[in-house]
């Protein structure tokens, strides 16, 4: 079933593929700030994650008419969006992860101990997928999720957990192997 | 193996689309499967997929309010770009009288010829439908795409499929609604099939929620005794 919230995201997108702006206002407001916090941690600057914010919600904009429910859930195509215009942005900067005055690291809000009230408010999708991600060995799970939401790659990884970058590669390797048969 | 066909091996390019949403894939390898999903609608398929999956772990963040002046920006680079775009105002105030009206048959009516005439109709049309068919066990095992300008449905083998010599494969589509598959034609064991289909046929996509491969005796009449479903897959739009 999806969250009441999510039923909303997916309604304001249709009403801003109509150009309604109060709509596309509303869904500033609501989602602006898991978008920001996904940007923050994939820029480590603010006024980087600032610009991707406004790019990211640019695009949403003029293509709220391409999404639909079979491309998946409204919050997680915004943040596809978010998060392909960091990694954009990023690239287009060559800036690195190691150059940069760490300001947001860390795991602690995907623990696996959530309050009981917060698990209430995730999806059905995110529910299946921390399922899947427990799974995985304490290694193989922070491989993956420091990729996703800082953008690390493999070298950068390897210096940040001080560990060869082959175990890091496998870590990977084998971690998404485990989570395939369980996300299919 | 080429690139190209290395790309259209489920294994490969199922883990490398995977990859890619989670983030693990970087730099020359990146940019190199982006090009690849530009022009290939089963890998950009793939990957929407899997980024859908991943993209659920925003909802672990905790909020994190940005400065006022980026909803200011945002503001007037939208304002700026309606003001450009006159077809688009015009579709504004349309919706805005709809809005306020209250006569609903002559509102039906509008709405219908809207959409049969109205050549600024923004409705999103699929222009390509994608099937990756897996066997039981999720091992992907054929491709199938669907385009609408040549109005063929090709299906690609992409790993030998164990059946009998004296059995033949067939496609099948299922309506989302369910009810008995209906056959769309018989496909070849290896290599690519083209099928061709009519506009009519086209049009009846959008109702189809899976395709499925069957084998059966090539001896005997296609029923649901004698056929076994072999391969399935759900059957996704793409759009421009």
């Amino acid at each position: 079933m999806d969250t009441p919230m999510e039923d909303n995201f997916a309604e304001l997108l249709q009403r801003c593929s109509r150009q309604d702006q109060q709509a596309f206002k509303q869904l500033y407001q609501e989602a602006s700030p898991k978008l920001y916090s996904l940007a923050l941690r994939l820029m480590q600057k603010p006024e980087l994650a600032e610009d991707v914010l406004q790019e990211a919600f640019i695009k949403i904009w003029q293509k709220a008419d391409s999404y639909n429910v079979q491309k998946g859930k409204a919050l997680t195509w915004m943040a596809t969006v978010t998060r392909n215009k960091a990694l954009d942005k990023l690239r287009s900067l060559k800036l690195k992860y190691a150059e940069t005055d760490i300001q947001y690291e860390g795991l602690d809000f995907a623990s696996d101990d959530l309050e009981p009230e917060h698990q209430e408010d995730l999806s059905q999708e995110m529910q299946r997928l921390r399922e899947c991600l427990k799974q995985l060995q304490p290694a193989q799970r922070e491989c993956i999720l420091l990729s996703y939401y800082y953008g690390h790659t493999h070298q950068e990884l390897s210096e940040k957990l001080n560990k060869p970058l082959g175990t890091v590669k496998a870590w990977i390797r084998r971690g998404l192997e485990t989570l395939k048969p369980c996300l299919s | 193996m080429s690139e190209l066909n290395r790309y259209q091996n489920p294994e490969i390019f199922e883990k490398l689309a995977m990859s890619y949403a989670a983030g693990t894939l970087h730099g020359r390898a990146r940019r190199r499967f982006e090009a690849l999903k530009e022009q290939h609608f089963y890998l950009e398929a793939t990957t929407n997929a899997y980024e859908s999956q991943f993209g659920s772990l925003v909802e672990l963040l905790p909020n994190e309010k940005p400065s006022d002046q980026v909803w200011k920006n945002i503001e007037s680079s939208i304002m700026a770009d309606i003001s450009e775009s006159e077809p688009k105002a015009e579709k504004r105030q349309w919706f805005s009288w709809f809005k306020q009206s209250y006569a609903f048959a002559l509102m039906a009516l509008l709405v219908a010829t809207l959409v049969v005439i109205n050549p600024f109709s923004e409705i999103e049309e699929a222009v390509a439908y994608s099937v990756v068919f897996e066997s039981e066990d999720k091992t992907p095992m054929a491709i199938t795409r669907i385009t609408q300008d040549d109005l063929s449905v090709s299906v690609d083998i992409v790993k030998d499929i164990p059946v009998d010599d004296g059995s033949v494969l067939k496609l099948w589509c299922r309506l989302k609604k369910g009810g008995k598959a209906m056959m769309m034609g018989t496909i070849s064991k290896t290599g690519r099939t083209v099928l061709k289909i009519d506009e009519k046929e086209w049009d009846n996509l959008k109702a189809v929620g899976m395709l499925e491969i069957t084998s059966e005796s090539a001896k005997t009449s296609a029923s649901p005794m004698t056929k076994k479903t072999i391969l399935l897959g759900q059957l996704n739009p793409i759009t421009r």
